[in-house]
């Protein structure tokens, strides 16, 4: 399926549902499932399932039932604003050097280092991409502040 | 911090009300104590979470509950989550809360038993055997009968799909909430339709 890769058909079938697809992408679509009885019979198929998946039109009683919650008007309290990692590691980092100020019997005062220390751990742990592999995985590990009902946020019945 | 019983007026107020302020600036007025904040952000966001949830329930208050849920378990992170978000990153919080829109909807899939988690062969065999009296019935029968099949799915593919039709959001758009690529994200889905090919069956039109 030259140009069309066979992995992402039904992708390319949803995004012509939903009008996504440019017009060249469209026209190498259709000549190819014109020429591959194969694809075109994969695609009929494929189309199938897309139209039982979709979704029906969201119900009046559906959306009296979301406005009764009024969810916007319990905000939830912050449970700790302005308490960063960042904030307590720089608060460590100061216990720690008070501690070995006052310590009896050092010779040497410890060299105090400065900033550099915490900007790159900071960056490494707050990078996003570590942030979203830990608390959603496909291995079932999370986050703990996103703790969900049960086990994990994935449940056992995944395969 | 309020003052005789009324909101505290930040300096992002205007800003809110206009409705100009990014979702991430919204976060920070609402860990700052803006009460108008979240209200906002609600407004905003709550007919995506809406949708994504909506399959996996049966009745409408049960999606409004988990709508409701879905913001509190986000909010509820706030303290500990949203500090390590770039939160100068345009949509961190928006992929933050679909995604906690999706667990929770998977979660209450998976515990709550709301509805029997039966075999998909049963469940394709009696509605291909009876279609029921009223065309709501098939209908009821076609949604369990795809409820079944997706809780079946594997974590990514079932993620992918609900984002994408449930969602109605482009593969671009997946594959940034969930950290992967454009082109995973398209091949999870193509490995999913498949899927749900094989165990719908006859389910399908």
């Amino acid at each position: 399926m030259s140009g069309l890769p066979c992995e992402t058909l039904a992708a390319v079938l949803s995004e012509r549902r939903s009008g996504e697809l440019a017009p060249g992408a469209e026209r190498a679509l259709q000549a190819h499932l014109a020429g591959c009885a194969r694809c075109s019979e994969e695609a009929r198929t494929l189309e199938g399932v897309l139209e039982a998946l979709a979704p029906p039109e969201v119900s009046a009683a559906e959306l009296q039932a979301l406005a009764s919650r009024r969810i916007g008007r319990t905000p939830p309290r912050p449970a700790h604003p302005h308490w960063g990692v960042g904030t307590l590691v720089v608060a460590a980092a100061a216990a720690a050097l008070l501690t070995l100020a006052i310590r009896p019997g050092v010779h040497h005062p410890p060299r105090v280092t400065t900033a550099p220390v915490q900007t790159g751990i900071d960056d490494d742990l707050f990078a996003e991409d570590v942030f979203l592999d830990d608390d959603l995985s496909d291995d079932g590990a999370e986050l703990d502040a996103l703790t969900l009902e049960g086990p994990g946020i994935f449940g056992n019945l995944d395969r | 911090m309020a003052e005789s019983g009324v909101p505290r007026q930040s300096g992002r107020l205007r800003l809110l009300r206009a409705g100009t302020a990014s979702d991430e600036a919204l976060v920070r007025a609402h860990l700052d104590g803006d009460e108008t904040a979240f209200a906002e952000l609600v407004e905003r966001h709550q007919r995506l979470v809406h949708a994504l949830v909506r399959r996996y329930t049966r009745t409408a208050d049960e999606s409004a509950d988990l709508v409701q849920k879905a913001f509190l378990r986000a909010f509820a992170a706030a303290g500990r989550a949203f500090p390590r978000m770039r939160l100068s990153e345009e949509g961190a919080f928006r992929a933050w809360l679909l995604r906690v829109a999706v667990n929770v909807a998977k979660n209450h899939a998976r515990d709550s038993r709301r509805w029997r988690l039966e075999p998909v062969e049963s469940v394709e065999g009696r509605a291909g055997e009876s279609p029921g009296p009223t065309d709501r019935l098939e209908s009821e029968q076609r949604r369990a009968l795809v409820r079944a099949a997706l809780v079946r799915l594997t974590n990514r593919q079932r993620q992918v799909l609900t984002l994408r039709i449930d969602g109605d959001l482009p593969f671009a758009e997946v594959a940034n909430i969930l950290g992967i690529t454009e082109n995973n994200a398209k091949v999870h889905f193509h490995h999913a339709v498949r899927r749900l090919r094989e165990w719908l069956g006859g389910g399908v039109p």
